[in-house]
């Protein structure tokens, strides 16, 4: 009985997180932590001085909301000239997984 | 006997991962280029730290992130303030331990949102005195908007308080020590 209700139980955990988990792009994957910075663009213009980042969240891969795209980061910040851009990708557990976007520009 | 040993052995197993995950969380928590960024350029460093929030007026969000060049005497923080009101800002005021600094808003954008105007602003504050801001994590601080009617009070929580002026105090530790 006791292995009966284990079973059940891990095939439930199983099911629920790989149906119903948050899923972040990433150049590599963490099944179980995932916190990864990486390179978007570059451009030929030179020196950065300003900063600006944009946020989209998921939630167990159900809800996703925000907007991480290079045009609200660089509005955020006011950039006008883009030097280039990094995203990061943080996942835990699939619950919460987020995807940042930085633009570096003057 | 050796086979209620290999049961409780068994047992252990799901508590291990649960600390083993428990571990990773908090490994990452305290890994501080996860609330900043930095850039190294011809002859300057630059500094980002990401979106913090914590400030609040009622039910009105304050979220500001900072950006600081390297060996300047200024630091860069703009700010999203989200109101129902349509409001003017002028200035933003950074008080603690009963002093206030003021400096003038720069706007960058406004828009309205799902009921609510995000005002976008940019200001600018010394080194020096961000740095003391932030390193003081007895008395909590206010953070005042003045607008073209009255001024708008942002206060923040204790406990929430102390975890960003810790976390400030280490980021502005590395860039002085960087400096």
């Amino acid at each position: 009985m006791k292995k009966f209700l284990t079973v059940t139980a891990l095939f439930t955990i199983a099911v629920i997180l790989t149906s119903c988990s948050a899923y972040v792009a990433s150049p590599v994957l963490g099944t179980i932590y995932t916190d990864v910075k990486y390179p978007v663009a570059v451009t030929s213009n030179s020196n950065a001085t300003k900063v600006g980042s944009s946020k989209a969240t998921s939630i167990l891969g159900i809800i996703a909301t925000g907007d991480a795209s290079i045009d609200k980061a660089a509005k955020n910040a006011g950039i006008t000239k883009i030097h280039h851009v990094d995203a990061r990708s943080t996942n835990v557990l699939g619950v919460v997984a987020n995807y940042e976007i930085y633009v570096y520009g003057e | 006997m050796v086979n209620k040993h290999k049961s409780r052995a068994g047992k252990a197993r799901p508590t291990f991962i649960i600390l083993l995950l428990l571990n990773f969380y908090i490994v990452s928590a305290q890994d501080l280029s996860k609330y900043y960024a930095s850039i190294i350029q011809n002859n300057y460093v630059l500094y980002y730290i990401v979106p913090q929030k914590g400030f609040y007026d009622d039910k009105n969000i304050f979220i500001y992130d900072i950006t600081y060049l390297s060996k300047s005497d200024s630091i860069t923080l703009n700010f999203s303030f989200f109101n129902k009101n349509l409001l003017i800002l002028d200035s933003i005021s950074l008080c603690i331990n009963d002093e206030c600094v003021t400096s003038k808003l720069q706007k960058i954008f406004i828009e309205h949102n799902k009921n609510k105007w995000q005002y976008r602003y940019s200001s600018k504050f010394s080194f020096n005195f961000i740095y003391t801001f932030f390193k003081e994590n007895n008395n909590k601080p206010k953070i005042i908007l003045h607008s073209s009617s009255e001024p708008i009070l942002l206060n923040i929580n204790k406990n929430k308080w102390e975890k960003l002026s810790n976390l400030n105090n280490k980021i502005f530790s590395v860039i002085k020590a960087n400096n």
